[in-house]
């Protein structure tokens, strides 16, 4: 036991509600976890952020002139929750999706058919990947027109834009993957865009298809990028992205 | 603090929101099938009350699988009741299927019907959806799935696409388009070197402009050329001619002295014209045969001087000729084409047109050659027709092997206002064919709505090898025959694969010959190629009178006893004469448990369909006829003749019956 708690200790007149919080407070698997007891002081909340690998990359305090709506339009917090989304049904959609030539537009009929909510599914997932390239282009430009890109955020800035890309390619790995005539000459044109680079660009269009024209393996290249390279390396950026905000000085206010 | 009334409005969103993601898997949980298998489950009840052996079914999707076809068909969840006879007559969609050779539960549903077989909702299912390419053919037209596995060319699964695919033959399709299972064995036009010596320049004006207007069964297409096109074809066909000009003024001579024969070579010509049977070749105004051109008015077609050339040797004007080559006299040839040139003659053409017609055709000069050239390969006459210097490459028109699984979006409606679908599409271009755009060079063939119907429905067969092997029918052994040595010299001499056909090779209007050492009697066959005449009473003759020389008839009898035999089929059944309480019961049998009278002749009386059977001992062997008697469509499948399930002891007595019938007056063993 250590001296965070002290000042907790129940008294005889505490009620029945806090002697219960206090015992659970104090036990020893409540503080293997969290390491500190309830919050009182702004110690104790100073405590709670540096000991938890989540709210650590949150402010341990929000001034109020930052959180007015006008001023962030929640756009950053509207993308991250549309992230979340994209998540949840992006894992639930892997249950029932094969990225296999024969298999992929098939699983696109059955969702629509005879999986339960299978076009709820779908159609949110798709609804939130627009959703979210709109709500990122938009959180970009309320940055850039209130300036919050200048120092000390200029690496916010940096990371934003690899966010933006990262999300970009997202939508445009997730195109092809219904594997239908749409997604087939979308990813014919965009990576014969890639191709069209100066020296590297038909090799670029090589790695990218996994071979010379659209196939089972540019399907299973992209389902990767999909579901596992694009999400860790967004995840990670976002991290790094809201960490950094909070060690910039804080949401949207003049420094 | 928030006010209280945000957070009232926060609720209240929050409510609206949570019903609004809610609709979705409410309506999971009340889809359209479960109420149309509840009705099922009614209608099953009520017939089950009245004694019909309908059970309800348990909710629930069903579905019929099969990966090697990517069948995967949804289509039972709610036709519940097609494999059940009880439910002939339920109404549609608990209907039964009609009766087919085919497992349903194996081959499922949209291997045949097409549609969306994974779709759960009646409308998607039946496919009138955007963005599902196979919508569910018309009921006409899902025969046209019946030739995407039966790929012969006369399935005798489907009567519908058996026409179509007679029709594509008979059309030529495939000179300019590839079709599967077609190729252009021999051009079907006339060869056009010699055009210019064989034909009126007006005729073959009247021709090129219209030429379902001089004969509605023509089977050449109509290109609807313009006057002007069709005079500079004219002009530019006439020159090409093989006749010197010696030979020219020789035809000229000749011409008069058709033209000045006397009625007594007219009536000659006339009578030896009837009697060779021409017309069992070529018709008169549609009546008679098929194999050869309509000569109702081919005095008004070709030159006097060509007719009597083409009646010396056809072969010498086209190698490949299928007309047999008749030992005709010099006076024969003479009077028959006076016959021709007098006779046969367009008699509704107007003089003063023919005038305006020559008018309108250009002198060949340079330019109008030119044109024509143009104007011959622009339309691919080649494709049909021979002509020197015209040999023709590759495909003309599109390539049609997968034209049955077309995609919508790639075909172009032009501004017309029919249904977006593949078979209306199909069906239009069959009828109007340029009607999509004024660039497209197809001909129009003239088909009836039913024969287009046809057509549409065997090119929907060609849906490209989307059929794994294992379901493909066995194809039947190619037919191969080619004899060789004296007996082809017949066959070539006369054509007689034209009409009959040989293990599988040769024309169908006239009886296979494969078994005919084996069925008749030598010396039968050998009267017959003196005077052939019919075996069946209601029909009319039809073999020509060939004028075969002695020993070209030797020949043909004993390779007919020696090659044209199947040993199978023994040759008599009797070692000795049978005894008469057998040809007692072969008489009982014949007239009264199977009154055979009803269509055979015997003695002057009974019907008219088959063949008298007086003397029949002189035609046939009588072990071809015992074996026939116990199943006829072994040898002629498609046969009216009854299977009646004769025992091997029946069939004997009847034979024995038949074997003594006599003759009926005359020597020649038949009926006249």
């Amino acid at each position: 036991m250590n001296d965070l708690s002290t000042n907790w200790n129940a008294t005889p007149q505490a009620g029945v509600g806090r002697r219960l919080l206090t015992r659970l407070t104090g036990s020893g698997v409540w503080r293997s976890v969290f390491r500190h007891g309830w919050i009182r002081t702004n110690r104790d909340r100073a405590l709670t952020i540096y000991s938890n690998v989540f709210l650590h990359i949150h402010p341990v305090k929000v001034r109020k002139s930052a959180l007015p709506f006008r001023v962030t339009f929640c756009l950053g917090g509207l993308s991250l929750a549309l992230f979340i989304v994209l998540t949840v049904t992006g894992i639930l959609l892997m249950l029932y999706y094969h990225p296999s030539a024969p298999r992929a537009y098939e699983d696109m009929k059955d969702l629509e058919f005879v999986v339960s909510s299978g076009v709820f599914l779908r159609n949110l997932h798709r609804w939130s990947a627009h959703l979210m390239v709109i709500t990122v282009f938009l959180h970009m430009l309320r940055v850039f027109f209130a300036g919050a890109y200048r120092p000390p955020r200029e690496f916010n800035w940096v990371v934003g834009v690899m966010l933006l890309v990262l999300t970009l390619l997202l939508s445009f790995t997730g195109y092809l993957l219904p594997w239908d005539q749409l997604a087939y000459w979308a990813i014919t044109v965009g990576t014969n865009m890639a191709g069209a680079v100066p020296w590297v660009g038909d090799e670029i269009r090589f790695l990218l298809l996994g071979g010379n024209t659209i196939g089972e393996n540019t399907l299973i290249r992209f389902y990767v990028l999909h579901c596992v390279v694009l999400p860790l390396g967004i995840v990670v950026l976002m991290a790094v992205h809201f960490w950094r905000v909070r060690k910039d000085g804080g949401l949207a206010r003049p420094l | 603090m928030a006010p209280l009334r945000l957070w009232l409005a926060f609720a209240i969103a929050s409510v609206l929101m949570f019903l609004a993601l809610a609709i979705s898997p409410v309506r999971h949980v009340f889809p359209e099938w479960k109420s149309i298998q509840k009705q099922y489950n009614q209608l099953a009840a009520e017939r089950y009350k009245m004694g019909q052996d309908v059970r309800p079914v348990e909710i629930g999707l069903r579905q019929l699988w099969n990966p090697d076809l990517g069948v995967v068909d949804r289509c039972t969840t709610c036709h519940l009741g097609i494999d059940n006879p009880e439910l002939r007559d339920a109404p549609e969609p608990f209907r039964a299927h009609p009766t087919t050779p085919h497992r349903l539960e194996e081959i499922g549903c949209t291997v045949c019907h097409r549609g969306q077989g994974r779709a759960t909702t009646t409308e998607a299912a039946h496919g009138a959806t955007k963005h599902w390419e196979s919508p569910m053919l018309p009921s006409f037209y899902v025969s046209g799935s019946c030739g995407s596995c039966h790929r012969e060319r006369k399935p005798p699964e489907t009567y519908t696409v058996a026409s179509g695919r007679r029709l594509i033959q008979e059309a030529n399709c495939a000179a300019c388009h590839k079709i599967p299972g077609f190729s252009l064995e021999r051009k079907p036009g006339p060869d056009l070197s010699d055009i210019g010596d064989k034909v009126r320049p007006e005729w073959l004006y009247r021709w090129l402009k219209s030429p379902f207007d001089y004969l509605p069964e023509s089977k050449m297409p109509d290109f609807h050329l313009s006057e002007s096109e069709a005079a500079v074809l004219t002009s530019y066909l006439l020159t090409f001619k093989k006749k010197s000009p010696e030979e020219a003024a020789a035809g000229r001579q000749w011409e008069q002295a058709l033209l000045n024969a006397s009625d007594e070579e007219i009536e000659f010509g006339e009578t030896r014209y009837r009697e060779l049977r021409c017309v069992s070749c070529h018709a008169q105004e549609g009546r008679g045969g098929k194999l050869g051109p309509d000569l109702g008015k081919v005095a008004s077609k070709v030159q006097p001087a060509w007719l009597v050339s083409w009646l010396e040797n056809p072969r010498e004007h086209y190698p490949d000729s299928i007309m047999p080559q008749y030992g005709l006299t010099e006076r024969e040839k003479k009077s028959i084409a006076a016959y021709m040139v007098s006779e046969l003659v367009d008699y509704d053409a107007d003089p003063d047109e023919d005038d305006k017609i020559l008018e309108l055709i250009p002198e060949p000069d340079r330019a109008v050659m030119a044109e024509g050239e143009e104007l011959f390969r622009q339309y691919g006459c080649a494709y049909c027709h021979a002509l020197t210097g015209h040999e023709v490459r590759g495909e003309f028109g599109a390539d049609l092997s997968e034209i049955g699984v077309k995609d919508i979006d790639q075909l172009d409606f032009g501004n017309t206002k029919i249904e977006r679908s593949l078979v209306q599409w199909l069906y239009t271009k069959m009828k109007i064919p340029r009607i999509f755009s004024p660039d497209l060079r197809m001909p129009d063939y003239h088909f009836s709505d039913e024969e287009a119907r046809q057509v549409t429905a065997a090119l929907l067969s060609l849906t490209g090898d989307n059929i794994p092997p294992k379901y493909l029918p066995p194809s039947p052994d190619p037919p191969s025959y080619s004899p060789s040595g004296p007996f082809n010299r017949i066959l070539e001499k006369y054509q007689c694969l034209s009409c009959h056909s040989i293990r599988g090779v040769g024309g169908e209007i006239a009886p296979d010959l494969t078994r005919e050492g084996s069925m008749a009697k030598p010396e039968w066959i050998a009267r017959y190629f003196e005077l052939p005449y019919t075996l069946r009473p209601i029909m009319t003759e039809r073999m020509p009178i060939l004028g075969l020389t002695r020993e070209e008839i030797e020949t043909a009898v004993s390779y007919f006893q020696l090659v044209l035999v199947d040993d199978s089929i023994p040759r008599e059944i009797f070692l000795s004469p049978p005894d008469r309480s057998m040809v007692e019961t072969g008489r009982r049998l014949f007239y009264e448990k199977y009154g055979c009278q009803a269509c055979h002749q015997v003695n002057q009386q009974g019907g008219y369909v088959g063949p008298p059977l007086d003397g029949v001992r002189n035609r046939l062997y009588s072990g071809y006829i015992y074996e026939w008697l116990l199943n006829p469509q072994r040898f002629i499948p498609e046969t009216i003749d009854p299977n009646q399930g004769l025992t091997p002891e029946e069939a004997r007595a009847i034979t024995a019956f038949l074997y003594g019938l006599p003759p009926a007056g005359g020597s020649q063993g038949g009926s006249r």
